[in-house]
């Protein structure tokens, strides 16, 4: 019983200063958000949800928002399936490396990689300069501020959250599934309907759902790229508070889309990250059962066999233009930033350090990326201080709401951070402490948070816990297991977790612009004034910035594990 | 289910290299319509190189492979009519066991009833009658493989090759299913090629074993000519046990450090004995007697393993190392206790340079 007893006081110790943390920076505010919903003029009522489905302009930008969404997703998985085929079961030796091209993008922020495409989608841009020589077309198409532009933007930005989780659920299945498929008479596509198809559903529904929560609550890329009147939802909030200070109807629309996508994430939460090693498995169904014996069925399984050695060089070509359409806005912003064009303009006239030049001279710069840099640092650290005993409590204990506490947690990554960015200017204001160092502090732990959870609890679910056992009884004191085995076993995934926490924070533009004031502004909004001003390379200058330090930081990973690598080879031989 | 009577499967001159490894160099076998062929060997003899080259998923470097006498070198695996039970089963998970049965018939397009027919058919061949609704995850590993085997039979394919089907399963169930597989063999008259590391597992099954080490094939027979006329001393190490002894002259035959000829000892088809070579005598044709007992080596009991029937039995004699099945009458041996060691006449066999286990 006092085991016991001590056991939850220990718990209870680990788990309060994060849900502290999510009291204040996340519920607290998200209550701020319902609270302001409902007052108008000094009093509780309705009148903002009654305002807003009275319009049917707002109808129009729920409709746009959701469709734009579905888009995006089927974009997104037509893009992403066979390119995730393709690395996980044609190119597994490169499957490293390419995997961490895909995720390069996710690293950058979406803010440098909208950018971008401006300059390779606008009228003197990339995509029309090479279409012009060709002589396809005579005038520039237009392809970027409507709504080609905000779709190929969000594909770009979003097709990383589609590949990762098929990638990894492609990677689940057994090659010898496959083989068993074929002895048993299934030809290549056969086999591929009847046994790869349904095995990747899991990863498919993960993906497709990450994609479509996300975009719904996207701003920036529809900003940038899309059309001047056509608002998604995330817009026409930012709209009503910046420029109508219509708090109530701002509140009221940010709570119908937190409730949406809330109950979407609840329902399919089966299908996103699950907890530690509880992986969602393809059920036997009946209707597929029904549908493969179709002799219609057979037929294009038949067709689709004849066919099937086509399938390899067309994947091959595929995968190649994936990576170039993912990678392609990186490689123009820095060709950008070193641009000797007083303006943005694509490809550079020549190349010169004039912006770099430009970038370190302005002080306003300068000071927004100093306070970026430490604000974010000190949210990641505080993150993982935090972070760290709750991922612990959540990995190891076994009690009941551990389920529901970890999807709290993480949460704040997939609920639009236009309402937490909302919620957060209502609190902080009513606090006195907007614009305030403390509120970028609070609001970039609460969005960092989820990373840490998710990359130390899936750490932990695979970390032997023999190893610590093994510690103990050559007599290490719990401490000292913590610091002699278990942290040095677990330093990648700090790292990785530490990392992306400050990337969180650091490539925020959306909270930043709500708790923005001159006692603080952060780069990225420094960045989006600049682009909405002027479009000057300055913003490329810190995309490229931003890609060398990351480009040294996971090379110094990957030297570090070669290194390493080598070592025990010297070793053991 | 009424089988056909199986294919015959022959190899010839079958070679494959992967990078600098030779995984298989020039092995021919032949496997007759309905025997049980076991393929046996360490792990990285080539034993399972030669399974997939038969179902299709390996493509060797030169050689044939014939079924029923038609080559199916160019066939894809898909049709080949060849039943294949993988090592951990490889049941679809997202497909009920009946599912995973009519699976093969669904592929060639067999009628809704006839399918549902034979599925039953195939669930009751294994003794599984009323789990055709289960999920795969809801069988046992003895349940699991019941349902792999029968998948695998259900098309009424020539030959059915097992890639070691026992390995995932304990010791009782293990022997369970070998003496089940066997009866099915017989009901069934499949040819059934049978890959295994299990030497246990290969004689006691099959019909035929070929014993493969390093991509060659060292010696095929049945298991009682493998047992009993070993071709090489790796066949006579790696089949049974046997104890291998430096011979310093001959004939006759002496061992180093005795003093005794061994006449009789040798069986009469082995080698003459010359020196340098070694004799190699399996523990249970030895006899341990009292020391006093004339006509032995003498020899020092070092360590016994007690065994139901039989006590192994370490001695040491003339500085050799001898391992020595004793038939547990009364009397069990103790370390430290002196004794009086028996070769059996008409055992012993003769090999040019040990063979490395």
């Amino acid at each position: 019983m006092t085991v016991a007893t001590r056991t939850d006081h220990g718990r209870a110790a680990m788990l309060l200063p994060v849900l502290l943390l999510l009291a204040l920076g996340y519920l607290g505010p998200l209550g701020m958000v319902a609270w302001t919903s409902l007052r108008r003029a000094g009093q509780t009522s309705l009148a903002a949800y009654a305002e807003i489905l009275a319009q049917p302009v707002f109808l129009d930008i729920f409709l746009r928002t959701l469709t734009t969404a579905g888009i995006v997703t089927l974009f997104c998985t037509a893009i992403g399936y066979p390119f995730a085929y393709l690395v996980a079961t044609r190119a597994r030796s490169w499957a490293g490396l390419v995997m961490a091209l895909v995720a390069m993008p996710y690293l950058t922020s979406i803010l440098i990689r909208s950018y971008a495409w401006v300059a390779i989608l606008g009228g003197g841009g990339l995509v029309n300069r090479a279409l012009m020589a060709l002589g396809l077309i005579e005038d520039p198409l237009r392809l970027v501020f409507n709504s080609f532009g905000s779709y190929v933007g969000m594909v770009q930005v979003l097709l990383p959250m589609m590949v990762l989780p098929l990638y990894a659920a492609m990677r689940r299945i057994d090659p010898t599934l496959l083989r068993a498929g074929a002895s048993l008479g299934g030809g290549p596509a056969s086999v591929f309907a009847t046994v790869f198809l349904p095995l990747s559903m899991p990863g498919l529904a993960a993906g497709a759902a990450l994609v479509f929560l996300s975009a719904l609550g996207f701003y920036i890329t529809p900003a940038l790229l899309g059309a001047p009147g056509d608002y998604m939802l995330a817009q026409a909030i930012e709209v009503r508070v910046t420029t109508l200070a219509e708090f109530d109807v701002a509140a009221a629309l940010s709570w119908m889309l937190f409730a949406m996508v809330a109950m979407l994430l609840l329902f399919l939460r089966r299908w996103i990250v699950p907890l530690g090693e509880e992986q969602p498995t393809a059920r036997p169904s009946r209707v597929r059962a029904v549908a493969s014996t179709a002799a219609i069925a057979r037929l294009v399984q038949r067709a689709g066999d004849r066919l099937a050695p086509l399938a390899g060089p067309l994947l091959w070509i595929h995968g190649m233009l994936v990576l170039t359409f993912l990678l392609a806005p990186m490689v123009v912003v820095v060709l950008i930033a070193f641009s000797s064009a007083p303006y943005l303009t694509f490809p550079p006239p020549s190349y010169s350090w004039r912006w770099f030049v430009a970038f370190f001279r302005d002080t306003n710069w300068l000071q927004a990326g100093w306070f970026s840099l430490w604000v974010s640092t000190a949210a990641a650290v505080t993150t993982l201080a935090i972070g760290t005993p709750f991922a612990f409590a959540l990995a190891r204990g076994c009690f009941a709401g551990r389920r529901l506490l970890w999807l709290l947690a993480v949460s704040p990554m997939i609920l639009p951070h236009i309402v937490i960015g909302l919620g957060l200017f209502f609190t902080f204001v009513a606090l006195g402490l907007n614009g305030h160092p403390v509120s970028f502090w609070i609001a970039y732990v609460v969005t960092g948070l989820p990373y840490v959870v998710i990359v130390l609890v899936a750490a932990l679910g695979r970390f032997d816990r023999d190893m610590e056992r093994a510690a103990t009884s050559l007599g290490a004191a719990p401490l000292t297991v913590f610091r002699t085995v278990t942290l040095p076993l677990l330093a990648a995934s700090f790292a990785t977790a530490f990392l992306f926490a400050f990337l969180s924070g650091f490539d925020d533009l959306i909270i930043g612009l709500f708790l923005s004031s001159p006692r603080g502004t952060t780069l990225a909004i420094r960045m989006w004034e600049d682009i909405r001003l002027e479009i000057s390379p300055k913003t490329a200058v810190v995309g490229a910035l931003q890609l060398a330090v990351l480009l040294v930081v996971l090379g110094a990973r990957g030297l570090s594990g070669w290194v390493g690598q080598l070592r025990r080879q010297r070793t053991s031989s | 289910m009424v089988q056909g009577a199986g294919q015959s499967v022959e190899i010839q001159g079958l070679s494959k290299r992967f990078g600098d490894v030779v995984a298989l160099d020039r092995v021919s076998l032949t496997v007759r319509p309905g025997e049980f062929m076991a393929l046996l060997g360490p792990s990285g003899s080539g034993k399972t190189t030669i399974l997939m080259a038969v179902a299709g998923f390996e493509q060797a470097d030169t050689g044939a492979i014939r079924i029923g006498g038609r080559a199916i070198d160019r066939l894809p695996p898909h049709k080949r009519d060849i039943g294949v039970v993988f090592q951990r089963y490889a049941l679809f998970p997202h497909m009920t066991v009946a599912e995973n049965l009519a699976y093969s018939l669904r592929r060639r397009g067999i009628a809704a009833a006839e399918t549902a027919r034979r599925v039953e058919e195939a669930l009751a061949l294994v003794k599984m009658e009323g789990y055709g609704a289960r999920g795969v995850d809801q069988l046992s590993g003895g349940q699991q493989q019941r349902v792999a085997i029968a998948r695998a039979l259900i098309f009424r394919p020539a030959v059915l090759l097992m890639d070691e089907p026992m390995s995932a399963l304990d010791k009782k169930l293990r022997e369970h299913m070998q003496m089940e597989l066997r009866l099915l063999h017989r009901e069934l008259g499949a040819t059934i090629i049978l890959v295994t590391h299990d030497q246990e597992e290969a004689l006691s099954m099959a019909d035929r074993v070929a014993l493969l080490h390093e991509g060659r094939l060292r010696q095929m027979g049945t298991p009682a000519e493998l047992y009993r006329a070993p071709a090489d001393a790796f066949v006579a190490g790696f089949i049974g046990r046997n104890n291998f002894l430096p011979i310093e002259a001959g004939p006759p035959l002496r061992l180093r450090g005795c003093d005794g000829d061994l006449v009789g000892v040798l069986a009469e088809d082995s080698a003459a004995p010359r020196p340098g070579d070694v004799l190699a005598i399996r523990p249970e044709h030895m006899a341990l007697l009292p020391p006093e007992v004339p006509g032995g080596e003498p020899c020092r009991v070092l360590e016994t393993a007690f065994g139901g029937a039989r006590q192994t039995v370490l001695v040491e004699a003339a500085h050799h190392r001898i391992t020595v099945e004793a038939a547990v009458s009364d009397h069990l041996w103790q370390p430290g206790q002196a004794a009086s060691l028996h070769f059996n006449p008409r055992t012993g066999r003769i090999f040019p340079a040990p063979g490395p286990q």
